[in-house]
């Protein structure tokens, strides 16, 4: 069989898809938007807990390395460029469960061997924009460097966890030498 | 476009880029769920949060259908998650067959071949099924399944090359039956 045989085969596996007509579409944006602009339930439930920083002072070269107050399941590397050009690298240290902890197993395996490159520059980006635009919150205020930095951190790890692990609530712990400088 | 998208108003802006990508989505939900109005109701999720985080659209400009895609992906699993707090004792033998219980009734043209050919992709494993569905039934490149999935993109090309291995396998005698014809 060659290569665009294969391909036909493999396409004609999707049966008709049913299709959505553009009033539909239409519908469904403007029931979401609705949705949407009302306030968020405060229900939502935070993995990671607040993430701590370090203050400025930390960037120097001086500084001594923050000894977590844990045993972290895994040390995240932070680096990226921040705005000053200046080259920042720093960790971020997490714990999730207790290695006496039955029910997290997979999990901690997942962070252990997940591929954090990159997290650095992510949350740089995502904090210039948090700490850059007006909040959804009702006192539309911007925050601060180190509160949208963060912010952006806990965002983005809790966006990389795997959904399926995380049944229950489960208990983490987090903190950081970065000083969230952008 | 996108450059138009970005100088209309943020409402506009997001309400664009959903309406160029809703379909897609749509059949990306029609895909993998049972009853076609649940897939209606996660398009409107998926919605729901990209207009929350109507912020991050704007960051990522050039990365909007993989993005979209990442959100829907995160519904879709939110929404599994909850069935299976509902449904715990048959799950594991509702999504193992799913894919091959969704097929036309058997009297429909292509029908048996649709059948032979989910039939194989659901042999593979649970990721490598996922990259085989999001590039030929979705439509994505290698590129954005590298993207939503959070894999290095080499890692994608090799798992698809992978997989095609085993599909050519498992299908030569529907091919060698197409020949005869």
């Amino acid at each position: 069989m060659d290569d665009d045989m294969l391909d036909t085969l493999i396409r004609s596996g999707d049966a008709d898809t049913p299709t959505l007509e553009a009033h539909a579409v239409r519908r469904i944006l403007r029931s979401a938007r609705v949705s949407a602009q009302k306030p968020k339930p405060s229900s939502r439930r935070l993995l990671i807990p607040a993430l701590a920083v370090a203050g400025l002072a930390a960037l120097t070269g001086g500084a001594a390395a923050l000894v977590p107050y844990f045993t972290p399941t895994v040390t995240i590397p932070i680096e990226y460029t921040a705005s000053s050009g200046e080259e920042v690298s720093c960790s971020i240290y997490l714990e999730v469960g207790s290695e006496a902890h039955s029910s997290t197993p997979e999990l901690r395996d997942w962070v252990r061997n997940h591929d954090w490159s990159g997290l650095g520059r992510q949350i740089h980006r995502l904090a210039l924009l948090n700490s850059q635009s007006p909040q959804t919150t009702p006192s539309s205020d911007l925050i601060d460097e180190k509160t949208a930095w963060a912010a952006a951190a806990r965002e983005l790890i809790e966006t990389d966890l795997p959904d399926d692990l995380q049944e229950g609530n489960t208990d983490t712990t987090s903190t950081s030498d970065c000083s969230g400088v952008l | 476009m996108m450059s138009q998208i970005l100088r209309s108003s943020e409402i506009d802006a997001i309400e664009l880029a959903f309406e160029e990508h809703a379909s897609a989505l749509f059949g990306y939900f029609a895909r993998r769920l049972e009853q076609p109005h649940e897939a209606a109701d996660l398009l409107s999720e998926t919605f729901l949060v990209a207009w929350r985080r109507r912020r991050d659209i704007k960051a990522m400009t050039f990365e909007m259908r993989p993005w979209l895609f990442g959100v829907a992906r995160k519904v879709l699993s939110q929404h599994r998650r909850q069935n299976h707090r509902r449904h715990r004792l048959v799950k594991a033998t509702r999504e193992t067959v799913a894919l091959i219980e969704r097929t036309d009734s058997p009297d429909s043209p292509g029908a048996e071949v649709r059948y032979e050919v989910r039939r194989a992709i659901a042999s593979l494993n649970e990721m490598d099924q996922e990259i085989v569905k999001m590039v030929y039934w979705d439509g994505l490149s290698q590129n954005e399944v590298a993207t939503i999935l959070k894999l290095k993109p080499s890692s994608v090309r090799s798992r698809v090359s992978r997989a095609r291995s085993v599909l050519r396998h498992q299908l030569a005698h529907v091919a060698l039956d197409r020949k005869r014809g």
